[in-house]
C-alpha cells in the first residue's frame, strides 16, 4: 500500500499552462476520483503522476520518495504505478493472457499471478487465449485493468475507464471494478467528467477547473459546501435564489432559511444555494405559495415548472416529482413550497 | 514505373491537442528527415536548375520547334483520352462488382484488378507480336487503357465500400431511383478517389517508355530515351524532360485544386449496415459479356501471347536468363531496403510529431516521387557526372533511382503501421515496468513488422519490373529481367523475349495481391 502526495505541481503544453498549482494527497489504499469538464488538464495530472510527463514545477512523492521534482525524475517504468487508459490500449498483437503477463517479469510464477488478476476483475480464464479484438468493450476494460493490477502497483491511475462503455454496462463495470481495487487494496485515482461517477466512486473526489483544484475532499463534503457557485452546478443541479442575511438566517423568496456555510464577503447582495431536492411541495399547506407554470409527464416521473415569489423577485424552478402525484397539479393552480434544510451563502 | 498510389496522403490520426508539443523530434532524427527529404528532391532541382543553368535563349529553340509540338499533341492526347476511359472503366466495374448482383461478384472483384499484373510494356510486346497492326496513337490508347483502369478500379472499390448506404436510402426515400442515387449520390462521394486514380493514371501515362515505343507511338518520354541514347544526357533531353516534368507538376496542381475543400467521411457513429443491392435481372448477360471481354482483352491475350511464344524453341534454356534473374533480386531486394529505410523515418515523423511543417515534408516527398523515372534517371545521371563521378553506373545509383520512384509506395504501407502502433500502447508498456526502448521492440515494432514487410515486398516487386530508369543508369553488363527483356524484344526475337515476359508477370503477381489487401483493409475501417 502507498500513499501519493502532490505538492504545487504545474506543468504547460504548447506555451499554455494546463495544471497550476496541484496539491493534493491520497492516503495509502483509499480512491480519489478527480472530476473536471473536457480541457481541464485532468488527463495531464495523470500523465504526470504517471510519469510520462515531467512537470515544469512542484514535487510528486511515491510513499515518501519523490519520483518528480526540481531534483528528480523517476521515470514511468520505474515507478510502479499502474495506468489504464481510457480505450483500454490492449496490445492488439498479444492473446489476453500475455496481455496481462506483460508487466510479470518472473516467468515461473507468471501464470499464477495472471489467474490471480483474472480473479480480481472476475474474468473467465478462457477468455486467456483471445485476442482483445475478440473481446467486448467491458471484458476489454476489465483485461486491461487486470493488466494493470498484475504486477501488484502500489498506485493505480484509471483515466476515464468507463467512457467508451454503455450506460447500463458502465454502472455495472465501475461496481466491479471498485470490487477488484479494493480486494487489491490499491490506492487508487480516477479522472471523469461525470460528477455522479466520481462521487459514487471516490473515498475523496477532487474538482478541477481550468487547471486549478478548487475544492478536495470526501464526496459529501464536496457536496453539502461547495466552495465555489460553479462548482456547486459542476456537482449537481442547483437553484439560486436572491437572500437578505439576517441574524444567522437568510430571509427570501421562500421564507427564513437556515445557513449552515457562508461565502459571502459580507458586503454586497448576497444569494443561496438550494439543491431541487430539498424542496418539498404541497397543495395546501406551510410554505410560500407558487403558481404551477406548465406540467410534463416523463413515465415514471413528472417534471412541473413553477414560480415562487411575485414580481420583480419571482423565482422559476423545475421540480421532477413520482408520477403518483400528478392529480395534485395542473397548469395556473397555487401550490405551497418549502425548503427542507440548510443552504449556502454566496455573493451574487 | 509506379504501379500505383492508390492512397496518396492518407489522412492520418488528428493531432491530440492535449499532448501538443509534447513531444519533439530530437535534433538528430530531425536532421536525418531532412537529409533524406533533400535527397528525394534531386529531380525537382535537376528540372529547375535546367532552366537556370541551360539558359531559356538555348531553351527556347529546343522546345519550340515542330518535333516538340508534335510530340505535345500525342502526349496530351494519350492523356486525355486514356484518363477518362480508365475512370469510365474502374469506377464502372468497381460499381458492378461492389452494388450488384452480377454473377461471380468475388472472382470478377480480383480479375478487374488483375492486369495490374502485367506490365504495360510486357503488354504492349504481346499485342504487337500478335496483332502487327497495333501502332500510333490507337494501339497507344487501346493498350494504356487496358493496362492502367486498374489504377482507377481499386480506389474507387474502397471507396464505395467506405460509403454509408444510409444517405442512398435517405436518397431513395426521397424519391429518386437507382440511377438517379448513383449519379447524384454515389458518383460525387467518389470524387476524390475517381480525382486520384485518375492523376496516377496520368502520372503513369506520361512516363511510360516501353509499351508505346514498341507500338511506335511518339511521346516525350519515348524522345527522350531517343535522345539520351544519340546525345546522352545533352541539352536536347534535359529541355524534353523539363516539359515533361512541367506537365506532371501541372496534372498534381490540377488534381489538388479539384479536391476542395468537402469532406467524404461518414458523419456519425454507428455501424454501417449492409448496402443494399441492385438487380441486374435481363442486363445479367450482357453486363457479363462486357466484363469477359474486358478481361479477354486485358489478361486473355497477352498470357496467351506469351504463352504462345514460350512455344517457340527452347527459350528457358537462354543462359542469360538466371544470371538477369539473380541480379534482378540483387537490384530490386537493395532498392527495397533503401526505400523503406528511407521511408521509415519520414513517416514516423508525420505519423507520431504531426505538425505543419512534418506534413509538408512528407507531401514533398510524394511530389518528388511523382515525376517520370525516365526524369529522376536524368536527374541522377546529370548530377552523378557533375557531382559525383564516382558513383555514375554505379549500383548505388540504381538503388536511389529506385528509391526515389518508388518512395510513395513504402510510405504508404510504413506509416499505415506506424498508426495502428499508437504511442498509447508504448505507455501502456512502461506503465507495466519496460523500458521505453524496451516497449518500442515489445509492443511497437512487431505491430510495424507486417506493414514494414508489405511496403518492402511492394518495392522490391515494382523495382523488378522497372524498365526505364534501369535502362538509363544500370551498370554495364547488368542486365535485370525487365531490361533483358527488352533488348531480346528490341531485336525482333520475340521468342527469346517470352520468359522474360512470363518471369515479369509472375512476380508482379504477389506486388497486386498485396495492394488488392491493402486497398480492401483500408475501406474496411
Amino acid at each position: 500500500m502507498t500513499s501519493l502526495l502532490l505538492d504545487g505541481v504545474s506543468k504547460s503544453l504548447g506555451g499554455t499552462e494546463v495544471l497550476h498549482g496541484i496539491s493534493l494527497r491520497v492516503r495509502s489504499g483509499t480512491r480519489a476520483a478527480i472530476v473536471g469538464s473536457s480541457g481541464s488538464g485532468k488527463s495531464t495530472l495523470l500523465r504526470l503522476i504517471a510519469g510520462f510527463e515531467r512537470a515544469d514545477a512542484g514535487t510528486i512523492v511515491l510513499d515518501g520518495r519523490p519520483v518528480c521534482g526540481p531534483a528528480d525524475f523517476v521515470p514511468a517504468h520505474r515507478r510502479g504505478i499502474g495506468y489504464v487508459a481510457q480505450d483500454g490500449a490492449l496490445f492488439p498483437h498479444l492473446t489476453v493472457e500475455s496481455n496481462i503477463g506483460f508487466g510479470l517479469r518472473d516467468r515461473t510464477s507468471r501464470r499464477q499471478r495472471v489467474l490471480e488478476a483474472c480473479e480480481l476483475v472476475n474474468l473467465e480464464t478462457r477468455f486467456l487465449r483471445r485476442f482483445p479484438h475478440e473481446l467486448s468493450g467491458g471484458q476489454q476494460q476489465r483485461v486491461a485493468l487486470a493488466r494493470a493490477l498484475a504486477p501488484a502497483p502500489g498506485v493505480i491511475l484509471l483515466d476515464e475507464p468507463f467512457s467508451a462503455l454503455d450506460t447500463g454496462l458502465r454502472a455495472h463495470t465501475r461496481q466491479s471494478v471498485i470490487g477488484a481495487l479494493e480486494r487489491a487494496e490499491v490506492t487508487t485515482i480516477l479522472v471523469t467528467h461525470d460528477q455522479d461517477e466520481a462521487m459514487r466512486f471516490g473515498h475523496e473526489i477532487g474538482v478541477l477547473e481550468n487547471g486549478r483544484m478548487i475544492q478536495y475532499g470526501p464526496p459529501d463534503e464536496v457536496f453539502g459546501d461547495p466552495t465555489t457557485p460553479l462548482t456547486a452546478e459542476f456537482l449537481g443541479a442547483a437553484i439560486f435564489v436572491p437572500v437578505q442575511p439576517r441574524q444567522g438566517r437568510a430571509e427570501s423568496a421562500f421564507g427564513a432559511l437556515d445557513v449552515r456555510h457562508d461565502h459571502s464577503d459580507g458586503a454586497g447582495a448576497v444569494r443561496a444555494l438550494i439543491r431541487p431536492e430539498q424542496l418539498s411541495v404541497t397543495a395546501d399547506g406551510n410554505g410560500s405559495p407558487a403558481r404551477v407554470k406548465s406540467v410534463r409527464s416523463h413515465g415514471s416521473h413528472i417534471e412541473i415548472d413553477l414560480t415562487v415569489g411575485g414580481k420583480p423577485d419571482s423565482i422559476d424552478v423545475t421540480l421532477r416529482l413520482p408520477r403518483y402525484r400528478l392529480p395534485e397539479f395542473s397548469p395556473g393552480c397555487t401550490v405551497r413550497v418549502c425548503v427542507c434544510g440548510s443552504v449556502v451563502l454566496y455573493d451574487a | 514505373m509506379v504501379l500505383t498510389r492508390t492512397t496518396r496522403n492518407p489522412p492520418g490520426p488528428p493531432p491530440d491537442r492535449k499532448r501538443r508539443g509534447a513531444s519533439r523530434p530530437s535534433a538528430g532524427f530531425l536532421v536525418l528527415v531532412i537529409v533524406i527529404t533533400l535527397v528525394t528532391l534531386i529531380p525537382i532541382g535537376y528540372v529547375v536548375s535546367i532552366g537556370l543553368q541551360i539558359g531559356w535563349s538555348t531553351l527556347a529553340p529546343l522546345i519550340f520547334r515542330p518535333k516538340v509540338g508534335e510530340l505535345l499533341v500525342n502526349t496530351v492526347l494519350l492523356v486525355v483520352i486514356a484518363t477518362p476511359l480508365c475512370v469510365v472503366l474502374g469506377v464502372g466495374g468497381a460499381w458492378l462488382v461492389e452494388r450488384t448482383n452480377v454473377p461471380g461478384r468475388r472472382g470478377w472483384a480480383i480479375l478487374l484488378a488483375a492486369p495490374l499484373a502485367i506490365p504495360a510494356f510486357v503488354s504492349g510486346y504481346a499485342w504487337v507480336s500478335a496483332v502487327s497492326s497495333i501502332a500510333g496513337l490507337g494501339g497507344g490508347l487501346f493498350v494504356a487503357t487496358l493496362a492502367y483502369y486498374p489504377l482507377v478500379y481499386l480506389p474507387a472499390a474502397a471507396a464505395i465500400r467506405g460509403l454509408d448506404p444510409a444517405l442512398e436510402e435517405s436518397a431513395r426515400s426521397l424519391g429518386y431511383g437507382s440511377w438517379a442515387v448513383f449519379f447524384r449520390v454515389v458518383l460525387p462521394q467518389l470524387r476524390l478517389a475517381v480525382w486520384g486514380g485518375g492523376l496516377i493514371v496520368a502520372l503513369h501515362l506520361l512516363a511510360e517508355y516501353g509499351a508505346f515505343a514498341l507500338l511506335r507511338f511518339d511521346t516525350f518520354t519515348t524522345a527522350i530515351m531517343v535522345q539520351f541514347q544519340s546525345s546522352f544526357a545533352g541539352p536536347a533531353a534535359s529541355a524534353l524532360g523539363a516539359v515533361l516534368a512541367t506537365l506532371c507538376l501541372m496534372l498534381l496542381v490540377l488534381e489538388s485544386s479539384s479536391r476542395g475543400r468537402a469532406r467524404y467521411a461518414r458523419v456519425g457513429s454507428g455501424v454501417p449496415h449492409a448496402p443494399t443491392v441492385f438487380a441486374l435481372r435481363r442486363w445479367s448477360i450482357p453486363t457479363l459479356l462486357g466484363l469477359g471481354t474486358l478481361i479477354a482483352l486485358a489478361v486473355g491475350v497477352p498470357v496467351t501471347s506469351v504463352i504462345r511464344w514460350l512455344g517457340y524453341g527452347d527459350p528457358w534454356a537462354q543462359p542469360a536468363l538466371a544470371a538477369a534473374l539473380v541480379q534482378t533480386a540483387f537490384l530490386a531486394g537493395g532498392g527495397a531496403v533503401l526505400t523503406v529505410l528511407m521511408a521509415l523515418p519520414i513517416a514516423w515523423l508525420s505519423v507520431r510529431h504531426p505538425s505543419r511543417i512534418n506534413r509538408a515534408i512528407e507531401g514533398a516527398t510524394y511530389v518528388a516521387s511523382s515525376l517520370p523515372a525516365i526524369v529522376i534517371a536524368l536527374a541522377l545521371v546529370t548530377v552523378a557526372i557533375r557531382v559525383a563521378p564516382a558513383l555514375y553506373q554505379t549500383t548505388f545509383t540504381v538503388l536511389l533511382a529506385y528509391a526515389l520512384i518508388f518512395l510513395p509506395r513504402a510510405l504508404v504501407s510504413v506509416r499505415a503501421g506506424i498508426a495502428q502502433a499508437p504511442i498509447g500502447l508504448e505507455e501502456a508498456a512502461r506503465a507495466l515496468g519496460r523500458s521505453p526502448l524496451h516497449a518500442r521492440i515489445r509492443v511497437t515494432l512487431p505491430l510495424l513488422l507486417p506493414s514494414v514487410a508489405a511496403g518492402t515486398a511492394l518495392v522490391a516487386l515494382g523495382a523488378a519490373n522497372e524498365l526505364t530508369a534501369t535502362l538509363l543508369l544500370a551498370p554495364n553488363g547488368v542486365r535485370t529481367l525487365a531490361t533483358g527483356f527488352w533488348s531480346a524484344t528490341a531485336a525482333l526475337r520475340y521468342s527469346d523475349a517470352a520468359p522474360y515476359a512470363a518471369l515479369l508477370i509472375l512476380l508482379s503477381i504477389p506486388a497486386v495481391a498485396i495492394m488488392f489487401a491493402q486497398s480492401r483493409k483500408a475501406s474496411r475501417r
